[in-house]
C-alpha cells in the first residue's frame, strides 16, 4: 500500500488525461448538485482505496486553491490540515476515559462476587483495606471488607460459612454474565467476541455497517465489565481495541473529510487501535507497534504520527485517572531488577516453545469448537451455553485460591518477587530470618510452596482447557489475559523447579556464576512467569516486535528484553511449524471474511484469464455504453443483473473501455435526475461521453459524467496472477478490468481474487461470504 | 437518552454525596492519603519476630511518611530497612465511577426487560384500540383547527419530536435484528 500515493500521482500528473481527469473527479466531491451518498458504500462491501484516496485529493486541491479568496477560506483549510490532529486527541482522551470507567467498574464488579466494603459499597475489596492498619492480606481482606456470609450472618470459617460463600460466588457469576449475554442480544449482536478479527477486516477495506455503532460501544463496554467479572477465562484487552475503534469511528463523523470518506477514515481507525492497546495494557508504544503489525493494513507514515499521538492522549487520560490507585498504568509493575544469567536462556526458550505449542493447540482446538458452534444446535442456544459455561467456570475456579482470584491480579502476583509483605503460600520459603538479604536470596521451598505448586498445576490444565470452550461465545471475550495468565503460571512452575534446580547445587560447575557467595543465589520465579506469559501469548497471537514492546511495557522491566524476545521468537518458530497463521486469521477464515492476507506470498502460475469474470461457457460482460443507451435500458441493466459495477465503453462493437460507474451511484443519479431534472424521461439518452450530441427534439439528455471514474485500473488477460494479487493487495483495488488487444475481455474483483486463492489452497471457493 | 442517563446518575452521585457526609460525622478509615512501610521479618537480639510486616498510617503528612512515625513497635535495627511509602488516590472518581456504571446497568436492564416483556404486548395490541386512536387524532386535528394559531404548534413539535424518537427506535430495531439475524440465526459472522 506505500505505493498508493506515487502511482496515483504518475497517474494523476504525467498522463495526458490530467486535466479532464481533474475536472471529472473534483466535479465528483466539489460540486454539491451531486445527490447526497455518492461515493458511499454499501453494507458488506469492498471499498476502493484508490477511488477514495484520489476524492480526498481532489478535495484537497480544492481547498488550497480557495485558500487564496480570503480570511475565512484560509482559516477553514486550517481547520482542514488540524483536523487529523484533533480527531485522535479526541479518540484519545474518550478511549482514556472510557477504559478508566471499565478498569474501575471491573475490579469492583468481580469482587462484588466475594463481598462488600460495607461502609462504603463502591469501594473494591483493595480500596476498602487500603488505608486500614489492620490489613491481613489474606483472603479474606480487613475489618471493613465483609464477605457474603458474614453479610448473611455467619461468622467464622466453618464449613457453612464456606457453602454460603460458594452459592453467592455461583449466583453473582450467573447474574453477571446473563447480563452481558442478554445485553449483547437485545441491544447490540454485533459487540460480541474479541473483535480483532473483524476489525483487521474494516482496516483492510470493508464495510459492516453499525459494528463500531454507538450501541455497540455502550453495549460492549458494559458487556466487558459482566463478563470480566463473572470469573468467565476471558480478558477486557483484545475488546478495548474495538472500543477505541468504535470511538475512532463516532468522532470522524464530525470532520467531514474523514467521516464520508471510508479510506481516510481507516487511518484514524489505525490510530484508534493503538489508543485501544495503549490504554488496554498501559503501553503506548506497544499500542502502536500492535497497530502496525497485528490491525492495519494501510500504514503510512502520517498515521504512525498520529497513532503515537493518540496513544499517548489515552495513556494521560488513562494515568490521570489513576484506576489502580498504585500510580502506574497497569495492574502489573514489576519493582525487581535483579540479574539473569546466561544459563536461564535455557528455560527461557524452552518456554518459548511450550507457547509455540500451546498456541497451535489452542487454535486448533478454538476453531473446531466454534466450527462445531457454527453448524451444530449448540449455535441456537447462545445463552443457555454462556450460563453454562460459567456455572462450570464458577464451579471449578471458587475451591482454588488461584483460580478464584480475578486473572488480572493472579498474574500480578505470578510475576512479583516474594518480598517481606507478601504472605501468601507462593513466598512460604524456609527463609532465615537473622539475614539482611533473606528476602533477595533464593533458598528452599516451605510447604505453603508446595500447596501453590500444586494448586497452580490444577489451575493450568483448568485454564488451559476452559479458555477453549470460553472464546468466542456470544459475550464480548478477549483473549490476552487468559493466554497470558496460562503462560505465566506454567513459567512461575518451571521457575520454581530451576530456582530449586540451583539452590540444590550451587557447588555445581554449571551453576556456579549464579551464586554471589555460597549462601546467596538470586533466582527470579516472578521473570520466568513474565517470559511465559509473553510467550504463550505470542504462541496463540503470532506477535514478535509489539509483543515483547508491550511486556516490557507492561512490567517495566525494560532489562528482560532478551528473554522475552528469544522466548518470543521461539513461539512464534514453533508456532508457525505446527499451523500456519494466529488466533485471529484463523477467526477471520473461519468466518469467511473478505481479508486479502499481506503476508501470505502468492506462488502458483496462473494468469488472470483464468480467474476473469465471465468465464469461457459464461454470457459476455454486462456493459454500458457511452452514449446510446437510454435511461430504461439502462434500468433494466440494474434490475436484471446484482453486478456493484459496470464497465462503460465506446459502444457493443468497438468495446473500447470509457470507464467504470458503480452501481449504487448510478442508481443514485438517476433517481435523483428523476426528481429534480427538468425534461428527463426514461426514454432521455444517458451521455457518459464529454461530447452530447445535440438533439432539439428528443427528450432532454442525462450527463453522468461525473460519476464515471474514468481511470479504472485495467490489465491484459495474459498478466500473471502473482503481479494481480500483488495489485490488489498493495494498491487497495476493488476491481481491475481485463482487457485484450484493447478491447475490453472480463472484470476480476477482489472476491474473485479470494475465491481463486482459496481454491488453490484446496478451500471451498464458496467459504468467501461477502461481496 | 444519554442526557437523561447523565442528569439521573448526577443526581445519584449528589444523593449518594450527602449520604456520605452524613456517614462521615463519624470516623471514617476511608482516607485518600496514606504512608505504607514494609518492614522485613527480622529476628533481634531479644528473639522476637515481629508477627507483621506492613504498617499502614493514614492522615500523614508527606514529610512524616518515615518508619519512626509509623511503626509503633520500631527498633533502631529495623527502622533502616524499612521502606516507607506515600500514597495518595481518590475515592471520589472511585465512587462516581461505580455509581454511575451501576445506574448504566441499571437503566439498561429496566429497558431490556421493556422490549423483551412489554414491548410486545404493546405492538399486539387489538384492532379496536388502534380505532380509537385513530379517532383521537382526528378529535385532535378538529381541536387544532379550532384554537388560535399561537398555541398549535406546541402539541404538533411535540407530536413530531415523539414521532421522531419512534422513528430512529424502529431504524435502530431494524438494524439490531437484522445484526441477530447474521449471527445468531445465519451464523454468517462473529463466529
Amino acid at each position: 500500500m506505500g505505493e498508493l500515493g506515487k502511482v496515483f500521482e504518475d497517474s494523476c500528473f504525467v498522463s495526458e488525461y490530467t486535466k479532464e481527469l481533474e475536472e471529472g473527479a473534483s466535479n465528483i466531491d466539489t460540486l454539491e448538485d451531486l445527490p447526497p451518498g455518492i461515493g458511499q458504500y454499501e453494507d458488506f462491501h469492498t471499498i476502493d482505496w484508490l477511488r477514495d484516496i484520489a476524492r480526498d485529493r481532489m478535495r484537497h486541491r480544492h481547498i488550497i486553491k480557495k485558500k487564496q479568496e480570503g480570511c475565512w477560506e484560509k482559516l477553514k483549510s486550517a481547520h482542514d490540515a488540524w483536523s487529523g490532529w484533533i480527531c485522535v486527541l479526541m479518540v484519545g482522551v474518550a478511549a482514556g476515559a472510557c477504559a478508566g470507567v471499565i478498569d474501575i467498574g471491573t475490579t469492583w464488579l468481580s469482587d462484588l462476587k466475594e463481598g462488600m466494603c460495607r461502609e462504603a459499597f463502591w469501594l473494591n475489596r483493595e480500596q476498602c483495606c487500603w488505608s486500614a492498619n489492620d490489613t491481613t492480606l489474606d483472603d479474606e481482606g480487613c475489618s471493613q471488607w465483609f464477605t457474603w456470609s458474614e453479610l448473611v450472618g455467619i461468622s467464622g470459617q466453618g464449613a457453612g460459612a464456606f457453602i454460603v460463600k460458594y452459592i453467592f460466588y455461583i449466583l453473582w457469576a450467573l447474574f453477571f454474565t446473563m447480563c452481558a449475554a442478554l445485553f449483547v442480544r437485545v441491544f447490540a449482536p454485533y459487540a460480541c467476541g474479541s473483535g480483532i478479527p473483524e476489525i483487521k477486516t474494516i482496516l483492510s477495506g470493508f464495510i459492516i455497517r453499525g459494528y463500531l455503532g454507538k450501541w455497540t460501544l455502550l453495549t460492549k463496554s458494559l458487556g466487558m465489565m459482566l463478563s470480566v467479572a463473572g470469573g468467565l477465562s476471558l480478558g477486557k484487552e483484545g475488546p478495548f481495541v474495538h472500543l477505541a475503534c468504535c470511538f475512532g469511528n463516532i468522532f470522524s463523523y464530525i470532520f467531514p473529510k474523514y467521516g464520508t470518506n471510508e479510506a481516510k477514515k481507516r487511518e484514524i481507525l489505525s490510530a484508534a487501535s493503538a489508543a485501544g492497546v495503549s490504554v488496554a495494557f498501559g503501553a503506548p508504544i506497544g499500542g502502536v507497534l500492535f497497530s502496525l503489525e497485528e490491525v492495519s493494513y494501510y500504514f503510512p507514515l502520517k498515521t504512525l504520527w498520529r497513532s503515537f499521538f493518540c496513544a499517548l492522549a489515552a495513556a494521560f487520560v488513562l494515568r490521570s485517572i489513576n484506576p489502580f490507585g498504585n500510580d502506574h498504568l497497569v495492574m502489573f509493575y514489576i519493582d525487581y531488577d535483579e540479574p539473569w544469567y546466561i544459563q536461564e536462556l535455557i528455560p527461557f526458550i524452552l518456554l518459548g516453545a511450550f507457547g509455540g505449542l500451546y498456541g497451535s493447540f489452542f487454535i486448533k482446538f478454538n476453531i473446531a469448537w466454534c466450527r462445531f458452534r457454527k453448524q451444530s444446535r449448540l449455535g441456537q442456544y447462545p445463552i443457555l451455553e454462556v450460563l453454562l459455561i460459567t456455572f462450570v467456570t464458577a464451579l471449578i475456579s471458587f475451591p482454588n485460591p488461584y483460580t478464584k482470584m480475578n486473572t488480572s491480579e493472579m498474574i500480578r502476583m505470578l510475576v512479583s518477587r516474594c518480598g517481606s509483605e507478601d504472605t501468601t503460600d507462593l513466598c512460604d520459603y524456609q527463609r532465615n530470618y537473622t539475614s539482611i538479604d533473606s528476602y533477595t536470596a533464593s533458598t528452599f521451598i516451605g510447604d505453603g510452596v508446595k500447596t501453590a505448586l500444586w494448586q497452580l498445576s490444577l489451575a493450568l490444565i483448568f485454564k488451559g482447557v476452559i479458555t477453549i470452550f470460553t472464546f468466542g461465545m456470544k459475550i464480548p471475550s478477549g483473549l490476552f489475559i487468559p493466554s497470558m495468565a496460562v503462560g505465566a503460571i506454567l513459567g512461575r512452575i518451571i521457575g520454581i523447579g530451576m530456582e530449586q534446580l540451583v539452590v540444590a547445587n550451587r557447588e555445581h560447575w554449571i551453576f556456579e556464576n549464579m551464586c554471589q557467595s555460597k549462601q546467596f543465589c538470586t533466582i527470579t520465579p516472578g521473570l520466568y512467569a513474565m517470559v511465559g506469559a509473553a510467550a504463550f501469548l505470542g504462541g496463540v497471537t503470532r506477535m514478535t516486535v509489539s509483543l515483547v514492546v508491550i511486556m516490557f511495557e507492561l512490567t517495566g522491566g525494560l532489562q528482560y528484553i532478551v528473554p522475552m524476545m528469544a522466548a518470543a521468537m521461539t513461539s512464534k518458530w514453533i508456532g508457525d511449524a505446527l499451523g500456519k497463521e494466529g488466533i485471529y486469521d484463523a477467526h477471520i477464515r473461519l468466518n469467511g471474511y473478505p481479508y486479502l492476507d499481506s503476508k501470505e506470498e502468492f506462488t502458483h502460475t496462473t494468469i488472470a484469464a483464468d480467474v476473469m469474470r465471465p468465464r469461457r461457457n459464461d454470457p459476455p460482460l454486462c456493459v454500458i455504453t457511452q452514449d446510446s443507451m437510454t435511461v430504461e435500458e439502462t434500468e433494466a441493466i440494474l434490475r436484471e443483473t446484482e453486478h456493484n459495477g459496470f464497465p462503460v465503453v465506446i459502444s457493443r462493437e468497438s468495446q473500447y473501455l470509457v470507464g467504470f460507474v458503480l452501481r449504487r451511484d448510478l442508481i443514485l443519479a438517476i433517481a435523483n435526475a428523476m426528481k429534480n431534472q427538468e425534461g428527463v424521461v426514461s426514454n432521455s439518452v444517458v451521455y457518459f461521453a464529454s461530447h452530447v450530441a445535440a438533439n432539439p427534439n428528443g427528450p432532454a439528455p442525462l450527463k453522468l459524467r461525473k460519476i464515471l471514474d474514468m481511470a479504472p485500473v485495467t490489465i491484459t488477460d495474459q498478466t500473471p496472477m502473482e503481479t494481480v494479487v500483488e495489485m490488489f493487495r498493495k494498491l487497495g483495488l476493488r476491481q481491475t478490468l481485463v482487457t485484450h488487444n484493447g478491447r475490453l475481455l472480463g472484470i476480476i474483483t477482489k472476491k474473485d481474487v479470494l475465491r481463486h486463492i482459496a481454491q488453490l489452497q484446496n478451500q471451498d471457493p464458496e467459504s468467501i461470504l461477502f461481496n | 437518552m444519554y442526557i437523561k442517563i447523565a442528569t439521573v446518575s448526577f443526581l445519584l452521585v449528589l444523593f449518594s454525596n450527602n449520604l456520605s457526609c452524613l456517614a462521615s460525622e463519624q470516623p471514617s478509615s476511608f482516607e485518600d492519603v496514606r504512608c505504607k512501610c514494609v518492614c522485613p521479618k527480622y529476628q533481634d537480639k531479644n528473639n522476637t519476630l515481629p508477627d507483621r510486616t506492613v504498617y499502614i498510617s493514614d492522615n500523614v503528612n508527606p514529610r512524616l511518611c518515615k518508619c519512626e512515625y509509623v511503626v509503633k513497635s520500631a527498633t533502631p535495627e529495623l527502622c533502616p530497612r524499612c521502606e516507607c511509602k506515600y500514597e495518595s488516590r481518590n475515592t471520589t472518581t472511585i465512587k462516581v465511577v461505580v455509581v454511575f456504571v451501576i445506574c448504566i446497568v441499571s437503566l439498561l436492564f429496566v429497558y431490556m426487560l421493556f422490549l423483551l416483556c412489554l414491548d410486545p404486548l404493546i405492538a399486539h395490541r387489538p384492532p379496536r384500540y388502534e380505532e380509537h386512536t385513530n379517532e383521537e387524532v382526528n378529535l385532535d386535528d378538529q381541536t387544532v383547527r379550532r384554537v388560535p394559531q399561537q398555541p398549535k404548534r406546541r402539541p404538533v413539535r411535540q407530536m413530531s419530536i415523539i414521532d421522531h424518537v419512534k422513528d430512529e427506535q424502529k431504524k435502530w430495531k431494524g438494524t439490531v435484528s437484522e445484526q441477530r439475524k447474521n449471527i445468531y440465526d445465519r451464523h454468517a459472522m462473529l463466529n
